[in-house]
């Protein structure tokens, strides 16, 4: 059957960063009422593609034509005017105004007697939210609904004025498994509007179900393309697993003693009991998407999450942090995800990020809690140069390093010790290639030291390079304990990402 | 200590003993000032209630601390929950104008303590701002043997003080001999801490023997900073004079600092006469005059039987 | 003197050209010693106040109680002294209330997450309704012992005795903040709370801890008032709370982060200090001292926002 003219149809896209490929040679083509998803790992060049479309950035060759004509989209706005919408993130919203609000915030009000028509802007709002979302309150400040009604609010917002093209980033990575589903209702609704989808997310049993063809990125470039029945999260899986890097691996390691025992825990996100045991040396990477547990454990084991049932021993004696004040105490130390907002003091010197939390280590004498600066000048220059910290002055402030230096910064402040636990979450994220590499062999140094090292990554390649054992974590429970030796990439993803329905 | 024995009251019977004066008998007064702080002002209210007492009223005090808006706003309050009268303390009605008037549409008899003479008010009762500045001038200017430099720390923003400076410029032209070196407007609250402060750097831009021979202070607070920074600089032959017979003030003129005059206001004789006057408004009958004087009395080291040599 | 070094030292180099122009606009007498030692006396009580803001904003908060704190401690010692309690009751019974007054305010803030510019403001107003219930509204100055008079007056080898307080105030908590690790949790709250929280910072106590501290100070800063002064009112703290944050916004500019200090804050303080009493000393109008006030805020900061790099 003859299709019209796509929607929109991307041909031969290349684009560089310096020496990066961050797309080679990409097309894909959308027509309207399709859904289409978007799969790669992190850095496989979605985040470039969805950019370009967007206007952010411009590709350095191929073309890009909206139903047929040719479209040079320099800018965001030229995007908008092509009729796509993209919905980032955690795109922000107003959280004071209602839904109407929202969606009208940086359009053309209606008006009416040249005052905003707030009864006109209702109207149009209502009219498609009724389509979708009929249960949205769409009178309601938008900080009182619930993260799954903010994303709708946000759907809605895209359709208000005849957004053809809809492209969506990780749209339900804040959402749990239910309100996932709702909204893959709500989406489907849209779809059979008329309008097209670019569905990007690590999901791949979202892929699956919601999407009618798929399109897999491997480094920069496509390395294939399902439809119909072809499109399972097995095949996803295997065209995504095409590149390893294999960089040095942990060698296998004899344990030793036990630091770390938890006993049928649960805990913030945790859906079921977690029972886990930590040797001093090892180190055991927990793999999973975001919101899939893994964190909330690491949060329960530092203190900063109310332990709700079960056990904890560190070295055989009961642990039970009321805060993180406790878990320092007793030989845990954390290295947060999310380095701006949870970790760094960016106005503040190296030297203060460097000592803060062992602070106690440098008095002057015990009775005085003083640090001593000679003593704690050395600690952070023995600290630096064992995570390999490049800096020029021990003054100098935070915000001044590298992404990767402000993860090796963060490291060397446990450094000043020997930790019984480790905590790290996502130690590498967003940081590039070389300090990847160097935080890696930090880690492994550290569990050479002694230390008992809990790595918490969606970083397939980082489980694999980091754990002597690797925890699958998936919707709350883990569900594969993996050693190293049995260890492959697709086992991993599949164990991860595999569609068994959890009866709910 | 009344008040204090109010504020235990308030704090031990809680929502019982802030309901309590709406049930009492008798007429209900409400009492507005803004300068409650004021020792002056305390002393008129205390008094006021005192006697109020014996007439068997429920007085509510409301002090708004300095904020003439909060005032206006306490009087429109007043008025709405009809209370009997409606006595405003150490303040020109003028400020308030819209307020007052709207009370006495509503038939609510207002009587200014300390005040001024107003249509809308039925009766003010004061010591005539003018006689105490004028009596405290005469003084000061006598001791002076009518030739010398002086200060003045003032506050026009009160309608009585504002009186005494008029008193004040009316003498200075009668007395061609005195002129005034330096003025200080005086921040209130803080009057003391501002008037020492101001009253430093007064002295040391007019450093030279016999540069500054008085210091005119509109009321005795200002007069009590003047007289702190004088000791701590340590200058001799300057006099101070005030207004109010501060107890503090008188304190200082007992023992032979520089500050050797105040003119008493009769506070209490005030509020008695309000407090009377009230009474015969609450009886139906005309009042006599719309201004009534307390009388006014000098203090100085002589009335006060010191002598300082 | 390059434009960036104008933008950094701007404020800095504003309050010696204002000494200046005030030196040599009244010879011999803004420069005299005597008004040194007048300046420093004028300037100890807000300096105080000042520094209780400073460490309040050091943690990222608001404590709009510190002029009624002030107040309150005052009538409190002057209550008791009335009453015939002597110094050694009255001044640590006053410094407690101060305390208390600061510990509530935190709790508020810390424990129960009310912001501080509405718990401080709550807190503020009910103390300052206590120490106007304690007063009885009356001015206060009844048994007041010379020994506590001479707290606020007087000399020790020519320095003038407020001016001892205040400078070890601001030097002890300079101290405090840099050098101590309370002053290092405090900074990092002030940086990024989450951080702290997850670096393992007692963060709920360090912020208790620092407004009991600001409400203590406050409380001193009240009794060197009363000292001074010989006499209480129960608003008589409250003219602190304006400039003391002007001071410390002042001070604000003089860090490349922007960040409160106590060393900015002594320069704000000095400035608004030289101001009113340069200017009264030069027999300027009032209004014209308070507009003039407002300006020089204005200027500092500008200053600072075009002259902010990030390096």
């Amino acid at each position: 059957m003859p299709r019209p003219d796509p929607v929109l149809a991307l041909e031969g896209l290349g684009k560089s960063f310096g020496a990066t490929h961050a797309l080679r040679d990409v097309s894909l083509t959308l027509h309207s009422g399709e859904a289409h998803g978007l799969v790669g790992h992190n850095g496989a060049g979605k985040s470039t593609l969805i950019k370009i479309v967007a206007g952010v950035h411009q590709p350095d060759i191929g073309t890009i034509s909206v139903q047929g004509v040719r479209v040079d989209i320099n800018a965001p706005v030229d995007a908008y005017n092509a009729g796509i919408r993209v919905i980032h993130q955690d795109a922000p919203l107003v959280g004071d105004f209602d839904t109407v609000d929202n969606c009208y915030l940086g359009r053309p009000y209606p008006r009416r007697w040249g005052m905003v028509d707030k009864s006109a802007m209702r109207a149009a709002v209502a009219a498609i939210a009724k389509e979708i979302a009929p249960d949205l309150p769409i009178d309601r400040a938008v900080a009182l609904l619930n993260t799954s009604q903010r994303q709708f609010v946000r759907l809605v917002r895209a359709l208000l004025d005849n957004g053809r093209i809809l492209v969506l980033d990780e749209p339900t990575a804040a959402l749990s498994a239910e309100e996932s589903q709702r909204f893959f209702d709500v989406l489907e609704k849209v779809r059979a509007r008329g309008t097209a989808i670019v569905l990007v997310t690590h999901r791949l049993d979202e892929i699956a179900a919601v999407c009618s063809r798929a399109t897999v990125l491997v480094d920069g470039a496509v390395s294939g393309r399902f439809e119909g029945s072809d499109l399972t999260a097995g095949a996803l899986v295997s065209a995504m697993g095409g590149s390893e890097s294999p960089e040095a691996k942990t060698p296998d390691r004899t344990p030793t003693s036990t630091v770390l025992e938890l006993g049928q825990i649960k805990a913030g996100g945790l859906a079921a009991p977690t029972s886990l045991s930590l040797q001093s040396g090892e180190i055991v990477a927990l793999y999973g998407l975001v919101g899939s547990g893994r964190s909330d454990l690491l949060n329960a084991i530092w203190g900063s999450e109310k332990l709700a049932s079960g056990t904890m021993t560190i070295e055989g004696t009961p642990y039970r942090p009321r805060s993180p004040i406790d878990a320092v105490r007793r030989g845990v130390s954390y290295v947060p995800s999310d380095r701006h907002r949870t970790g760094l003091f960016e106005n503040k010197s190296l030297l203060f990020n460097a000592t803060l939390p062992l602070l106690r280590r440098f008095r002057m004498a015990d009775w005085l809690p003083v640090p001593n600066r000679q003593r704690e000048r050395k600690a952070f220059v023995d600290a630096a140069r064992s995570v390999g910290l490049v800096y020029h002055s021990a003054d100098q402030l935070a915000r001044t390093l590298s992404g990767g230096n402000q993860q090796k910064l963060i490291f060397s402040r446990w450094a000043h010790r020997r930790s019984k636990v480790m905590l790290l979450d996502e130690p590498t994220e967003g940081v590039d290639i070389v300090a990847k590499a160097a935080l890696r062999k930090i880690i492994r140094d550290m569990a050479k030291d002694g230390n008992g090292v809990l790595v918490s990554t969606s970083d397939r390649d980082e489980a694999l390079a980091l754990g002597d054992r690797i925890l699958v974590f998936r919707l709350g429970t883990i569900v594969a304990d993996i050693p190293r030796s049995q260890v492959t990439p697709t086992a991993l993803s599949t164990a991860a990402q595999s569609m068994e329905i959890v009866a709910a | 200590m009344t008040h204090r024995t109010l504020f235990a009251g308030l704090i031990a019977g809680g929502t019982l003993a802030l309901s309590q004066p709406i049930l009492a008998a008798g007429e209900r007064v409400a009492v507005v000032t803004p300068y409650l702080s004021a020792i002056a002002t305390a002393e008129m209210v205390e008094s006021f209630q005192q006697r109020a007492a014996d007439y068997d009223w429920t007085v509510e005090v409301f002090d708004t601390a300095g904020d003439i808006g909060a005032m206006a706003s306490r009087i429109e309050d007043v008025t709405t929950s009809g209370v009997d009268a409606i006595v405003i303390v150490s303040i020109d009605p003028a400020q308030l104008q819209d307020q007052v008037d709207r009370a006495a549409d509503a038939n609510i008899p207002i009587i200014a303590i300390d005040g001024s003479l107003n249509e809308a008010v039925a009766l003010n009762v004061t010591s005539d701002n003018y006689v105490l500045g004028q009596t405290m001038t005469d003084y000061l200017f006598d001791q002076l043997g009518g030739e010398g430099s002086i200060v003045r720390l003032f506050h026009s923003a009160h309608p009585g003080v504002r009186q005494r400076e008029i008193a004040l410029d009316d003498a200075l032209e009668a007395y061609p001999g005195i002129s005034e070196v330096a003025q200080h407007y005086v921040q209130v609250p803080g009057q003391i801490d501002d008037s020492r402060s101001a009253m430093d750097s007064i002295l040391l831009a007019n450093q030279h023997e016999g540069a500054i021979d008085a210091v005119w202070a509109a009321w005795d607070e200002p007069g009590i900073g003047a007289q702190l920074a004088l000791e701590a600089a340590g200058r001799d032959g300057i006099i101070i004079a005030g207004i109010d017979g501060n107890p503090q003030a008188i304190e200082l003129i007992e023992s032979c600092t520089s500050f050797v005059a105040t003119v008493r206001q009769g506070f209490s004789e005030m509020a008695e006469i309000a407090a009377e006057e009230l009474q015969q408004i609450f009886d139906g009958a005309e009042l006599a005059e719309p201004e009534r004087y307390a009388p006014v009395e000098l203090i100085t080291r002589d009335s006060l039987g010191v002598s300082c040599d | 003197m390059t434009l960036t070094t104008l933008y950094r030292y701007g404020t800095l180099i504003a309050f010696f050209l204002l000494c200046l122009g005030f030196a040599l606009a009244s010879p011999g007498v803004f420069a005299s010693q005597a008004n040194v030692v007048n300046l420093l006396q004028q300037v100890a009580t807000l300096a105080i106040v000042a520094t209780a803001a400073t460490m309040v904003m050091t943690i990222g908060e608001f404590d709009l109680s510190v002029g009624f704190v002030a107040s309150l401690s005052a009538v409190i010692c002057f209550v008791l002294f009335a009453g015939g309690y002597d110094m050694t009751l009255a001044i640590p019974l006053a410094l407690l209330g101060g305390m208390v007054s600061g510990t509530l305010n935190g709790v508020m803030v810390s424990r129960f997450g009310v912001p501080s510019f509405v718990a401080t403001l709550a807190v503020g107003t009910i103390v300052s309704g206590l120490a106007f219930g304690l007063s009885g509204g009356a001015s206060l100055f009844q048994n007041v012992p010379d020994a506590f008079k001479a707290l606020g007056r007087g000399a020790i080898l020519g320095v003038p005795v407020l001016a001892l307080w205040f400078i070890a105030v601001m030097a002890g908590t300079a101290l405090v903040l840099a050098r101590t690790e309370f002053g290092r949790r405090v900074q990092a709250i002030g940086g990024n709370v989450v951080a702290a929280r997850l670096a393992g910072l007692p963060v709920m106590r360090d912020v208790i801890v620092t407004f009991a501290i600001a409400g203590g100070l406050s409380a001193l800063a009240g009794l060197l008032l009363a000292a001074r002064l010989g006499s209480v009112q129960h608003t008589m703290g409250e003219p602190l709370l304006l400039p003391a944050y002007a001071a410390v916004f002042i001070g604000t500019t003089m860090s490349p982060t922007g960040a409160p200090s106590v060393g900015g804050t002594l320069l704000g303080v000095l400035i608004t200090g030289v101001l009113v009493n340069g200017m009264t000393i030069m027999g300027v109008e009032p209004f014209v001292q308070r507009m003039m006030t407002g300006v020089i805020i204005l200027v500092a900061v500008l200053l600072r926002h075009f002259g902010r790099r990030d390096p």
